[in-house]
């Protein structure tokens, strides 16, 4: 499934988060949103799950709007703060997304998060897990129901420097086996050359985008990859280009 | 130290300090009855003792019934329909501070002597806080949750039943705590400005014929009544919410 943004503006108010956005993600391809705070990363991924409306402009999923995406249950969302039941064990928890699709098409939830390295934790409550697990779970949920497309606003976020990279090189693997279109908000910008296609800066006040930047290395990238001078010549990249959208937003 | 042990200590701390208190002020057993004279008044009375409690226990519970439907009620309409809620709060805030023994004489006045005024004057006491927490409970729904909820395109009554009933849940267990007992000093207090039943009227007819052993009894069964209803919450509360404490193994 294909998302197309068509001179998106967003207005909060008399805040401009985003201003003429025009952005085309292919079938099957994963999109980097990053930029610094403020940027309207996170309100392009809203727009594009049905959760805001743009001021101006339009966003198309495969010809159709984002909330009829919903309607055909082709969306899944993971957010930075897990949206967990605390009430629920982990398996119930994942359970909930297919009580409310139904069971057409699902994965077994069972199943996905055994895949997921939680085969121990299935009967564990949130609050027994940890934060890592925690966003394992919450991305199980997001995923069970087996969308075409996945859209994570900084799903590892709040986690620390090293589960953070493996949580990325788990999510690379997971990802690599399914053909999902996914917009990825990061702040990392190890995390978004690791797994992404493209990566999206955008540059704040308002939101524009910046630079576009095309990833061409080889997968699967694993964690030796990290070490790797082609991997590092295209973090610094996109490194620099982030340190000119950020000097564009001042 | 555990609960249990702190309350045991509480249930045998009250008749020794009951007696020290006799003994250090020198009342007259018909001032002040000493423990022995009030358990042989609940023992020798227990029929009538029990007849009347039972009358509390109904009013009590009835106005407890109703204050719950109508709280909940108002709770999931102030959520949906934000200008009731604002139209209604200053109601719900001259209900719950016109004080209530005013408000039970009055009804008194209105309805006679039958359970009508007692029961209003429990749900007029009880109603006020399970509104006030299950309205804040309902909304207080992780927003990542309705956001989620959104995304899987769920109709209202699944973000009802699913989010928004067990985030408010909580929050109306505590309410329980506040006024599930009060609804028993509600339908004494009812009952003490006029009535020819229940446990607030044997408090009126015990002082009236100056039987102090009498008014202690009931104080006792009154108490025995609040804490056991509060007690039942706490167990209740432990049952629901276990969850909490299933350790790792």
């Amino acid at each position: 499934m294909t998302i197309e943004f068509s001179r998106v503006s967003k207005q909060f108010g008399e805040v401009e988060a985003l201003d003429d956005v025009s952005l085309t993600i292919d079938d099957g391809e994963f999109v980097t949103l990053i930029g610094p705070s403020g940027c309207g990363k996170t309100t392009m991924l809203r727009i594009a799950a049905g959760l805001e409306e743009p001021s101006a402009g339009s966003v198309a999923v495969n010809g159709d709007t984002p909330r009829n995406a919903c309607r055909e249950h082709q969306i899944g969302v993971a957010f930075q703060r897990p949206a967990l039941l605390a009430s629920r064990t982990a398996l119930r928890n994942v359970g909930m997304t297919l009580e409310i699709t139904g069971r057409d098409g699902a994965l077994s939830p069972g199943d996905l998060l055994t895949d997921f390295g939680l085969g121990e934790f299935h009967h564990h409550y949130p609050h027994q897990l940890s934060g890592g697990m925690q966003q394992r779970v919450n991305i199980a949920a997001a995923l069970v129901h087996d969308p075409a497309i996945l859209l994570l606003d900084e799903p590892f976020g709040a986690l620390d420097e090293l589960t953070r990279e493996s949580m990325g090189e788990w999510l690379g693997g997971v990802l690599s086996r399914s053909s999902k279109t996914v917009i990825f908000v990061t702040h990392s910008v190890e995390e978004a050359t690791i797994l992404s296609d493209r990566v999206v800066v955008l540059s704040a006040r308002p939101g524009r985008i910046s630079e576009v930047i095309e990833i061409a290395l080889p997968r699967p990238r694993s964690r030796a990859f990290r070490t790797d001078d082609n991997f590092l010549r295209e973090v610094a990249r996109v490194r620099s280009s982030l340190y000119r959208a950020v000097e564009l937003s001042n | 130290m555990s609960e249990r042990l702190a309350y045991l200590i509480m249930i045998v701390s009250v008749p020794i300090l009951w007696v020290l208190t006799i003994e250090i002020t020198g009342f007259p057993s018909f001032l002040m009855p000493p423990p022995d004279m009030v358990a042989d008044v609940l023992w020798s009375e227990r029929e009538n003792l029990l007849f009347h409690t039972r009358i509390t226990i109904i009013e009590a519970l009835s106005g407890y019934a109703v204050a719950n439907v109508i709280a909940i009620a108002l709770s999931v309409s102030f959520l949906y329909l934000p200008w009731f809620e604002a139209l209604a709060i200053p109601w719900t805030v001259i209900i719950k501070n016109v004080p209530f023994v005013t408000i039970a004489a009055i009804l008194i006045i209105i309805l006679g002597d039958t359970p009508l005024p007692k029961i209003i004057v429990v749900v007029l006491v009880t109603f006020f806080p399970i509104l006030a927490n299950v309205t804040k409970g309902l909304k207080s729904a992780d927003s990542v949750m309705l956001d989620r909820m959104q995304t899987l395109n769920s109709s209202q009554w699944e973000v009802f039943t699913k989010i928004r009933w067990p985030s408010a849940l909580p929050y109306y267990i505590a309410a329980h705590e506040i006024a599930f007992t009060g609804s028993i000093i509600g339908a004494v207090v009812a009952e003490w400005l006029f009535a020819r039943q229940g446990l607030g009227y044997l408090i009126v007819q015990g002082m009236s014929q100056y039987r102090a052993d009498r008014v202690w009894a009931v104080t006792i069964l009154a108490s025995a009544l609040a804490v056991g209803a509060y007690l039942l919450i706490k167990v209740i509360e432990k049952y629901l919410f276990r969850w909490q404490v299933e350790d790792l193994t």
